[in-house]
């Protein structure tokens, strides 16, 4: 992603936020882990493009 | 050339036309007869094969406010002397100087039709900007490089000026290299020959590579831009936040044309219809040949995240969700066309007044 300053690793390049192996509930789940994930980052100062993942930094 | 002397026209700054420093920069266009500060010294490289007949100054300021614009008002003062050559600066590394030499020289030479030159240091943002328009002389970060610059500016003028057929180009036209006049390529392609094949040239740089002797590449890597990272979000109950994606998530039947490769397009949906809670997954299509689709086109949540985002909206953790998807096509579109996409994307974005975006990509 060129450009962009705060990047979340996600699930994988054809299933971005979700994951087809889960039950419908667990995969919500995940999602939600995701997108709460990424409101952290939003409201986080970066200095330079950084790539984070669910857990902490890549 | 014959002998008769060719006339030169000069553009300089408020500070280089010595006017005055930063206080003189809003300062508008005058023209003076004759060559003015660094003007002397192109006179001096010139020496009697041409004449700075004239020089025109304008204020930085002035012109950073609508380059475009001023350049168009610059060419009216330069059409009367009938310039042969137009020369520019040399601007360095000063940044609104760059972007004026770059857009007068683009005026000029796009209505004149003789060659404009011009020099800047690699990190000034009109080399960028005008190296399509203009030449654009690779010179030092500052005026102590001036004297140099101005002969290798004054050496290209006379090759571009010159009757002399290119030796090395299949179109035979007079187009010097930018490695051997020291520019800025100008993105021109052109056939030219050469004693091997793509074929022979590509082993030999391979071999090279593996024997970890020096090489040079013949393709040009793009260049991005840093983008300064935008502030954190303070309070996200108050925030009203818009999905993007640039995974070609569009309606069945692609109304907005967006192209699944090479696409130069975005566009909007509004979310309650075109991603409500009980969507038909029979009712999307990807414009995107760069990803198996299966798994979005299934469950289209799975790349715009709007269930979640719907839920977190009703537990009151975010403000809004703002009322559009903005979606593209991200796959093999050049970057600069990306980049322009993204500005567009931007102002639009700042328009609807919303505070933050998350933008998914495959």
């Amino acid at each position: 992603m060129v450009g962009a300053n705060r990047i979340l690793r996600g699930q994988s390049i054809t299933c971005v936020v979700g994951n087809s192996v889960l039950t419908r509930e667990q995969e919500k789940a995940l999602r939600r882990k995701y997108v709460l994930r990424a409101l952290e980052l939003l409201q986080m100062e970066v200095e330079a493009p950084t790539i984070f993942t669910l857990e902490g930094t890549q | 050339m014959s002998g008769k002397k060719l006339k030169v026209v000069h553009y300089l700054n408020q500070f280089f036309g010595q006017i005055g420093g930063e206080d003189k920069a809003d300062i508008g266009f005058m023209a003076k007869t004759g060559p003015i500060g660094p003007g002397l010294a192109l006179q001096k490289a010139l020496a009697d094969k041409a004449d700075v007949v004239g020089t025109i100054i304008c204020g930085d300021n002035y012109f950073a406010k609508n380059p475009e614009q001023a350049g168009q008002e610059g060419l009216r003062l330069i059409e009367p002397y009938q310039p042969d050559l137009f020369f520019a600066g040399p601007a360095f590394a000063a940044g609104r100087y760059g972007v004026a030499c770059g857009a007068i020289c683009k005026a000029v030479g796009e209505k004149l039709g003789i060659p404009v030159i011009t020099g800047m240091h690699q990190e000034n943002p009109g080399v960028e900007m005008y190296r399509k328009h203009a030449y654009v002389l690779k010179t030092g970060n500052n005026a102590r490089d001036m004297a140099e610059s101005i002969g290798h500016m004054t050496r290209l003028g006379f090759k571009l000026i010159s009757q002399e057929r290119g030796a090395h180009l299949v179109s035979r036209e007079n187009l010097p290299m930018p490695d051997e006049y020291g520019y800025f390529p100008r993105i021109i392609l052109r056939n030219e020959y050469t004693e091997k094949t793509a074929a022979e040239r590509s082993v030999d740089q391979l071999l090279a590579k593996l024997r970890g002797q020096p090489f040079e590449s013949e393709v040009i890597l793009p260049k991005f831009e840093k983008v300064e990272p935008p502030a954190a979000v303070k309070d996200l109950r108050v925030c009203e936040i818009v999905l993007v994606s640039d995974g070609g998530l569009v309606p069945k039947g692609n109304p907005d044309g967006l192209s699944g490769r090479g696409n130069l397009r975005w566009t909007t949906y509004e979310i309650d219809t075109f991603l409500p809670e009980n969507f038909e997954s029979s009712g999307y299509e990807i414009a995107h040949t760069g990803y198996f689709p299966v798994q979005i086109l299934e469950d289209p949540n799975r790349l715009v995240p709007v269930d979640v985002m719907r839920d977190l909206v009703n537990e009151g953790r975010i403000g809004r969700l703002h009322r559009s998807f903005f979606s593209t096509s991200g796959n093999a579109t050049v970057s600069r066309r990306c980049a322009e996409m993204g500005d567009e994307m931007g102002a639009e974005i700042k328009r609807r007044d919303i505070s933050a975006v998350l933008l998914t990509s495959t």
